[in-house]
């Protein structure tokens, strides 16, 4: 409602042949605008269910979500394109870059097809590869990778920035930086950023901690004592 | 472009999986290929042979009828409508032969001009009536100059069909007749046609033609429906203007019979009066014969009578000579006895006359010797004088020697006392030695004794010499003594012979009277002979006349008896001749009666001759035209199935291809969705992958294909038929269907997989794709078997039915490629087989003999001195071509017709006919 996003009774149940597994149940939160959001639990609690059904990805069993005010959940498939298209920039877990282009078309790629979007080489830039820019992502670093695919969803200009564990296959440096990044992008252009992690320890930078468990949100809290990443150590 | 990194991004996909991309273009290519090529191919083939056709103006009717065609009936046909060319044509067999003795049948045909034109491969068309072109399928460009002779071995009708007796080759062409090497069947030489033969029309004797080909001015599409449909509107018009032609030729020839019998007619009258005549002609001369005989005979009898009366006289003339005769000869008696006489007197005379010739020969004889002997006396005495004066001279010449020798000695004595005195006088100097002395001296002694010696030798010498010389005159002395006796005897001599003289002398006057009284008696003797030299040679003249006479009597007997002999020979003739006219005027009647019926036979002939029977035949009886018909259908039936293999292989492997790429970029596809790119424009980016190599695949294939197999095709064909080169052909059709199923089976395919990815969620997609869930499956029922299979058969048991598309497609594949496989084999195999079938089970007879007479009497010996041996039994046949007219058009089949008595059983090791599945069939009986 007047939450940025908000998630009302969503469960979704995945159904391969016989099997039906239920990855979330009853699952409600919200998330305001321009908060750095931090969604914690263990492995296989469902956080990436959740960010997929948010970022428009997959569809849910019961429920609905409402982003600035619109009902996702309701969405046909056309909309929920438009809606990847404009309103959503993605990271993935394990990046997921196009291999066959280079780091300026991967970051193109996706900047083409959006409304109003930021200069991919600028944004690469930013994140710190521009030297980088016309390497294929085979001949790029994780880290480098994984900083592309932000360059990727950041040049989308979306209104929210989704982040599935953006630091799970990172050092502790690159991680660092990465996060820095993430928070910046937050802090200074003052957008929406969900960020999934199992490490306990980033909850300090968030604004809000979302704690998922067995498939359900078990706690949601305003984070009071936000803290610059620099400064946690893990 | 705006969305040009999603464009990059594709082409990129084609180039760095470039493998897969050829693949897939090439398997789109190959069947296409085949499709459209196989397809294409009968096109093509139809489309040369229809150009070919067209070009040569192969004919549309070939007009036939029993009685032949001419001139007049091609204008009549040309001016039919719609007939754009009618021409004449003669077709005749023939054996031929060239020159090193290959032969064979020959099919001559007349080169036309409008209609089943001829394409020259080498050398010319004929300019000639003696010159002629020929079958490429049997003669080379060597064959160029060489001369074909018609065999002797042809009837004389063939024969007479041909101008010339060789025709030399100027041109090797080929014939739109015979696309086919089929050559044809005939009732010449082995059966077979070897090939063919085009002539002018001068080249051929006939005066009618054999055939006419038409060809109507509208073309069609070769073996189209159009055509046909044209050609069965013309039907049945057309055999009723080959009726009406063939009808007026009928009554043309039928025109010309019975004028022809008509003159006959005339002739045979005339040929009758004239022999009337002929035979009235004769007649009168037998009359005249008759009489001639009869006064023949008359004058024999009168010939007859006269030479009677002269043997009566001639006997009388006979006596009167005989009495001369008698005359004659005792005056010749007389005579005789005179004559001897009178030889008896001279004899004696010469008797006499020749003793005194003897004695006066003796006379002289003796004067003579003596005569000689007086001179031998002369002669001696000269020599004696010789001698005495001889003997004075030696008695002169030793009286000198001696004298001589005494003084030559006296010298020498002289000489040798010197000597010795100066000897003596030089020792008692001592001038010498006493040895010298003693030499000397004895020297001289010996010199003094040998003169001594030489002294007496002398003498003595002159002794006897002088003894000689003494000898000698007494001799001498003797001599002359005898000499003066001689003398005297011959003059005693002498006077005796004087005397003998005398008396001779006496003698032969006696004699010269005793002739003259002989001469006397001589010159009676010759009067008396003379007379009767005379009365002789009146007798011989007297005989010779008899003689005469008699001869003439008995030449006019043998001229009777020849007389005779004519008159029966006369009348021999006149029988004969009497004889012959009635034979002759019995032939007369009968060659009448005859040349009355022949034209009797003639006009029923005519009134037989039939009404021609017509043949209008189209293309369908043309063997090469139906062969390709057939053959081109049966290369569209292949280009039904195996394309349609080929291409389901394809479609197969694109589909399989472009699943698995769909499946692989999965997680790509959802990081596309993810990030918000539509459906469309993500399944686009895949389909332009497989629709850029099915397109190209396709035109490659297209046009490849249309070339290539067709050529194959036709090259294969190329061994049966003989037409211009192959006419390529694209068929827009065909292309269309090719390009639409090409794209349908690739991004067909693309499309389906894309479409069933694009409806999961993006996130299902980033998820690798959970395998399917395997089921249970219906061998787990049967514990039997179940409990014993280990673990990994489990396994693969279960996983062949977990992926049933996979198991479809390679149960499909397997099968499909195994049934094309066993199709291969099976046809090669059936065809293989035919030959084997053919003549180990239907024809099980080893050899077949074409005879060129019907001999049977001879031809078990004939066989046996061939075969010898090796032959087993032999089985008499009648074969013969023939066209069998049926409902569905005209067919050519051999007949074959058995002898009767043998029965089954026998033909039955030689021809063993049965149905396809063995179930032998009787040969057929009566009927």
């Amino acid at each position: 409602m007047n939450a940025f996003v908000t998630f009302e009774g969503v469960k979704k149940v995945y159904k391969t042949g016989e099997v039906e597994i239920t990855a979330l149940h009853d699952v409600n939160f919200q998330i305001e605008k321009g908060e750095f959001c931090v969604i914690v639990g263990a492995s296989g609690a469902g956080k990436t269910t959740i960010l997929n059904i948010l970022g428009g990805m997959d569809t849910l069993t019961e429920g609905k979500v409402y982003l600035d005010g619109q009902e996702i959940s309701g969405y046909s498939q056309k909309k929920l394109t438009e809606y990847r298209r404009f309103d959503i920039g993605f990271v993935f877990q394990f990046y997921n870059l196009v291999q066959n282009l280079t780091a300026l078309e991967n970051v193109e790629l996706a900047a083409q097809i959006c409304r109003d979007p930021l200069d991919a080489a600028t944004v690469l830039a930013e994140v710190g590869l521009k030297d980088r820019m016309n390497n294929f992502p085979a001949q790029l670093s994780g880290g480098e990778q994984q900083r592309v695919a932000i360059a990727r969803a950041l040049a989308k200009n979306p209104k929210l920035l989704l982040c599935d564990e953006p630091t799970g296959a990172l050092d502790y440096n690159t991680g660092k930086a990465v996060l820095k990044l993430l928070q910046d992008t937050c802090r200074k252009k003052g957008r929406t950023v969900v960020v999934i992690t199992h490490n306990q320890a980033l909850t300090a930078m968030a604004d809000r901690i979302i704690t998922v468990k067995s498939g359900t949100v078990v706690d949601m809290v305003k984070n009071k004592q936000i803290v610059d990443v620099a400064q946690i150590e893990w | 472009m705006r969305k040009n990194t999603i464009w990059k991004s594709a082409f990129r996909e084609i180039r760095q999986s470039f493998g897969r991309f050829v693949a897939i273009l090439a398997i789109v290519a190959l069947g296409v290929a085949f499709f459209a090529g196989l397809k294409v191919a009968r096109s093509a083939m139809v489309k040369t042979t229809e150009t070919y056709l067209e070009e040569m103006q192969f004919f549309d009717y070939r007009l036939v009828s029993t009685l032949g065609f001419e001139n007049e009936d091609v204008s009549f046909f040309a001016e039919k409508e719609e007939v754009r060319a009618a021409e004449g044509s003669v077709t005749w067999d023939i054996l031929y032969q060239l020159q090193e003795g290959t032969g064979g049948v020959l099919r001559a045909h007349t080169l036309t001009s409008q209609v089943n034109q001829v394409k020259v491969l080498a050398g010319r068309l004929p300019k000639e009536p003696w010159e002629c072109v020929v079958d490429a399928n049997l003669f080379g460009e060597d064959s160029l100059g060489e001369t074909i002779t018609l065999s002797q071995d042809n009837e004389t009708e063939d024969l007479d069909s041909f101008a010339y007796g060789e025709y030399t080759i100027v041109g090797i062409v080929q014939s739109p007749y015979y696309i086919q090497y089929e050559r044809g069947n005939t009732s010449l030489g082995s059966g077979l046609v070897s090939g063919f033969m085009y002539l002018l029309p001068e080249g051929f004797a006939l005066d009618y033609y054999t055939e006419i080909f038409i060809k109507f001015d509208k073309d069609f599409e070769l073996y189209s429906d159009a055509y046909d449909s044209y050609m069965d509107e013309k039907e049945v018009l057309w055999e009723e203007f080959a009726d009406e032609a063939a009808l007026r030729r009928y009554d043309e020839i039928r025109a010309e019979g019975e004028a022809e019998i008509a003159d006959a007619r005339e002739e045979l009258a005339q040929e009758k009066a004239d022999a009337e005549a002929e035979l009235a002609d004769a007649e009168a001369e037998l009359i005249d014969a008759e009489t001639e005989l009869t006064d023949g005979e008359a004058e024999l009898a009168d010939a007859k009578a006269e030479l009677r009366d002269g043997e009566a006289t001639l006997a009388e003339k006979e006596a009167e000579l005989a009495d001369a005769k008698k005359e004659v000869e005792d005056g010749e008696a007389q005579l005789a006895e005179g004559e001897a006489e009178l030889a008896d007197a001279i004899d004696e005379w010469n008797d006499q006359s020749k003793e005194l010739n003897d004695s006066s020969a003796q006379v002289e004889q003796s004067l003579e010797e003596l005569s000689q002997q007086e001179d031998q006396l002369a002669g001696q005495e000269a020599l004696l004088v010789q001698g005495e004066t001889a003997l004075s001279e030696s008695q002169a010449a030793l009286d000198a020697q001696r004298q001589e020798t005494e003084n030559s000695f006296l010298a020498a004595q002289t000489q040798l006392e010197e000597q010795e005195a100066e000897l003596e006088a030089a020792y008692g100097a001592g001038m010498i030695s006493e040895q010298e002395y003693d030499t000397s001296k004895a020297a001289l002694e010996e010199g003094k004794q040998e003169l001594e010696a030489q002294k007496e030798a002398a003498a003595k010498e002159l002794d006897a010499a002088q003894d000689t010389l003494d000898a000698s005159a007494q001799e001498l002395a003797q001599n002359r003594a005898a000499l003066e006796e001689g003398r005297e005897t011959l003059a005693s001599y002498r006077a005796q012979l004087s005397d003998a003289s005398a008396q001779l002398d006496y003698g032969h006057r006696m004699l010269a009277d005793g002739w003259m009284e002989i001469q006397d008696a001589q010159a009676q003797l010759e009067r008396s002979r003379e007379e009767l030299e005379s009365a002789k040679t009146e007798i011989a003249d007297g005989e010779i006349e008899i003689a005469d006479a008699k001869q003439e009597i008995a030449d006019g007997w043998q001229e009777i008896a020849d007389a005779e002999e004519e008159l029966l020979e006369g009348r021999q003739e006149y029988e004969d001749g009497l004889a012959e006219y009635q034979d002759a005027r019995a032939e007369f009647e009968q060659e009448i009666a005859d040349a009355e019926a022949e034209i009797a036979d003639a006009e029923a002939e005519l009134n037989d001759l039939e009404l021609p029977e017509t043949y209008v035949l189209g293309r369908d009886t043309n063997v090469g035209y139906v062969c390709f018909e057939n053959d081109s259908s049966i290369v569209d039936g292949i280009a039904n199935i195996f394309p349609v293999f080929f291409f389901l292989v394809a479609a197969l492997v694109c589909s399989t291809t472009m699943n698995r790429m769909v499946e692989e970029q999965r997680t790509q596809i959802g990081v596309l969705k993810a990030l918000g790119y539509g459906k469309g424009v993500i399944m686009l980016k895949y389909l332009f992958y497989s629709g850029t190599g099915a397109i190209l695949g396709s035109v490659i294939g297209f046009v490849g294909g249309s070339i290539l197999f067709p050529k194959v095709i036709w090259t294969a064909y190329g061994m049966m038929y003989r037409v211009d080169s192959l006419i390529v052909v694209f068929d827009p059709v065909l292309a269309v269907i090719s390009l639409t199923a090409a794209i349908l089976c690739t991004m067909g395919a693309t499309w389906l997989t894309c479409r069933y990815e694009l409806s999961q969620v993006a996130a299902e997609l980033m998820r690798p794709k959970a395998p399917r869930a395997g089921k249970r499956v219906f061998l787990e029922y049967v514990p039997f078997i179940w409990r014993r299979l280990g673990f990994l058969k489990k396994v693969s048991v279960r996983n062949i039915f977990r992926y049933k598309k996979r198991l479809l497609m390679m149960v499909a594949g397997i099968s499909g490629c195994t049934a094309l496989l066993v199709t291969g084999f099976g046809v090669k195999d059936s065809v293989a087989n035919i030959a084997t079938q053919q003549f180990e089970e239907i024809q099980i007879y080893d050899i077949g003999v074409t005879l060129s007479e019907t001999v049977t009497d001879q031809m078990e010996e004939a066989l046996t001195e061939a075969l010898g041996e090796e032959l087993s039994g032999y089985y008499a046949l009648m074969e013969s071509s023939m066209d069998l007219v049926t409902n569905q058009g005209t067919k050519s089949v051999n007949l074959v017709v058995a002898q009767e008595s043998e029965g089954e059983e026998k033909i039955a090791s030689y021809l063993n006919l049965h149905t396809q599945r063995r179930e032998p069939l009787p040969y057929p009986e009566k009927g």
